[in-house]
This record gives C-alpha cells, sequence and structure tokens, in this order.
C-alpha cells in the first residue's frame, strides 16, 4: 500500500513557533508569567512545545501564477506546577483553558476584566495566521515523582501561505 | 544526435504555463485615463468561452457542411474577493449596490501571451461589458463576482506589462 508523504512548511514551522511564543506571552492571565520555548525548569515554568512540524494540508494555485498553501502548525502548551491545594490545581487548569479560548479569539474574562484577541499578529507578510483551534481542553498529562504537575493544552494553528512562482 | 533530437522535441512539446495567458480589465469604465487591472487573484480557473455558432448539415450525397456563423463571447470571473484599494473592486461595488446597467457596465479588457522572459506575444483589446452577478458571499471574504461579456471592437496592438498600456496597431 502506498504511503502518502507528508509535506512539511519548514520555514513556516520556525516562524510560527517565535510568532506563538509572542503571542502566548502577551496572554493577559500570564501577566507575571514567562513561557518558554521548548523548555521546563526542574522545577516548574511554562513551555511551548511544537508536536511534529507545520504540515502542508493543500496547495491551490490561481491562474497568474500565485499558489496558496494550506498548513497546519499543532502545538502544545505545558505548565510545570506543583499545586499543593485543590484551588490551586484548579487555577492552573482553567488559566490554560483560559489561553486556549484567548487563542481562539473567544472574549475571556481574567481577574474580573474582559480581553479579547483581535487580530493574530503579522508574521513574514506571506504568511498570514487565519486560525487557533484547541484540539483538547487543558488536562493532567503526568505527575512526576516529587508531585510536580505537568497539566497539558493541545491546539492548532492554522495558516496560509502565498508566494508567487 | 537521436537524444538531443528527443530532448527537444519533449521541450518543444511542454505544456505553456496559465499564467502566460494574461488578462486586464480597465477599472476606470471610461472615466478617465485607463487604468489596467489583471484578473486571476484567487482564480483557479478562467477562461473566455468562444461560444460557437455553428450548423452543421448533410445533404443526400451524404456530405457534410459546415456554417460557421461567429462567436459569442464570454467570461466568469468568480470567485472575485473585494480588496482594500483595489479600484476594480471599487467600481464593481458602485454597479452592484446601484444596479447599474448599459454605459455604466461598458469598459475594455486586454488579453494577451508572453513567453518565459516577459516578452509579449501578441496582444488584443476588446470592448466588454461587466455586469455583476451577485454581492456577498461566504464568510471568507466579501465577494462580487461578475461575467464579461464581449462587445466587439475587438483590435490587435502592443502591450505593455510594465506601463499597462494598449497601444493599438496602425493600419
Amino acid at each position: 500500500m502506498a504511503i502518502k508523504k507528508t509535506s512539511l512548511d519548514i520555514d513556516g514551522q520556525d516562524l510560527m513557533s517565535k510568532v506563538l511564543l509572542d503571542l502566548i506571552n502577551k496572554f493577559p492571565g500570564f501577566k507575571d508569567k514567562k513561557v518558554e520555548f521548548a523548555h521546563l525548569g526542574s522545577e516548574g515554568g511554562i513551555a511551548l512545545y511544537p508536536s511534529g512540524g507545520a504540515a502542508l494540508l493543500n496547495s491551490k494555485k490561481d491562474i497568474t501564477g500565485r499558489v496558496t498553501q494550506t498548513c497546519l502548525f499543532p502545538f502544545s502548551i505545558v505548565w510545570k506546577a506543583a499545586p499543593s491545594t485543590e484551588k490551586m490545581r484548579i487555577n492552573v487548569k482553567e488559566l490554560l483553558d483560559l489561553l486556549g479560548k484567548w487563542l481562539e479569539q473567544q472574549p475571556v474574562i481574567v481577574n474580573g476584566k474582559e480581553y479579547q484577541l483581535k487580530d493574530y499578529p503579522a508574521t513574514d507578510g506571506s504568511r498570514v495566521i487565519k486560525s487557533v483551534v484547541r484540539t483538547q481542553a487543558a488536562y493532567l498529562d503526568s505527575v512526576e515523582a516529587n508531585s510536580i504537575e505537568n497539566w497539558v493544552i493541545s491546539a492548532n494553528l492554522h495558516y496560509e501561505n502565498k508566494y508567487n512562482t | 544526435m537521436a537524444e538531443t533530437q528527443a530532448q527537444a522535441v519533449i521541450a518543444n512539446s511542454e505544456v505553456i504555463k496559465r499564467e502566460y495567458l494574461v488578462h486586464y480589465l480597465d477599472a476606470s469604465f471610461g472615466s478617465g485615463a485607463a487604468n489596467y487591472v489583471r484578473l486571476g487573484k484567487d482564480l483557479e480557473d478562467f477562461a473566455e468561452e468562444l461560444n460557437p455558432d455553428v450548423e452543421t448539415k448533410k445533404n443526400i450525397w451524404g456530405e457534410q457542411t459546415v456554417n460557421h456563423n461567429g462567436y459569442e463571447v464570454s467570461s466568469e470571473v468568480d470567485p472575485y474577493y473585494a480588496r482594500k484599494g483595489d479600484a476594480l473592486f471599487e467600481k464593481l461595488e458602485d454597479i452592484a449596490i446601484d444596479r447599474k446597467r448599459g454605459a455604466n457596465c461598458e469598459t475594455t479588457m486586454v488579453t494577451a501571451r508572453v513567453d518565459e522572459d516577459g516578452q509579449v506575444i501578441w496582444a488584443r483589446r476588446e470592448d466588454v461589458m461587466v455586469i455583476p452577478k451577485s454581492i456577498g458571499g461566504g464568510t471568507d471574504g466579501y465577494q462580487i463576482p461578475f461575467g464579461i461579456y464581449n462587445n466587439g471592437n475587438r483590435v490587435k496592438g502592443t502591450w505593455s506589462t510594465t506601463t499597462k498600456t494598449f497601444t493599438p496597431d496602425t493600419e
């Protein structure tokens, strides 16, 4: 049986990682936190992890020779924490869910104030972010030996890449 | 020698890329200097349908004769997404929202073929009527798809892709 090869947008993957990391660090619920890229401290932290690269889903060419690629960039955000109470644990999960909702451009309430992401940030000019869609609500992925918990939220970032041939 | 000749045959029979047949519509619609806008952004398919008027007859000897009475040429631009700063969109919107007709829909279209180096091989200009088909569309963008109906006065000339001007040949 022939195996269909998945094409990747390598440049887009690198770019979206940077753009998404900047965007997540602008989340109103993370004012006193810094999200890092693919790195978590031993005691705690929040990090963005791309999951497998930016896949090319579709490619169309118009009669002027301009190509529009539809791409998918799956990612996860991991929050490593040591919540000592149930309330703290719920807070971690709810804040991650709020982040996911905010990335989906839905209105969210943080500390009693409403926020909504109006526009996705510009990138390199040829790539445009179209949407972010959560694939899973925040969940407890693992508990380490010293009761440190890893909470995860996963989503897909959809973007288009246009260029002339 | 045979391999080179075969390669030459293959090279000469390569499919010509679609982007080498270019279409421009004058967005001024007769008011002021011509402002040619290239058609094709977002269009995966565009063709001038020639709609030939052909009548075939067979006589009692079994001989077929063909009567060709010309063409009724038209084309469709669908989808057409409204873009900020696009002169053609502004004109189409003006026609569509006030349901304008007649001379308000008249303009010219230039069709040309270019080679790989951008040199124009041939160019023709013809009077056309541009008539919107609908206004609105789905959530992916504001659309005004339209039909182009050729209206005669077809002339041969030269086209400049840099200045976007058409110069009719002198007889």
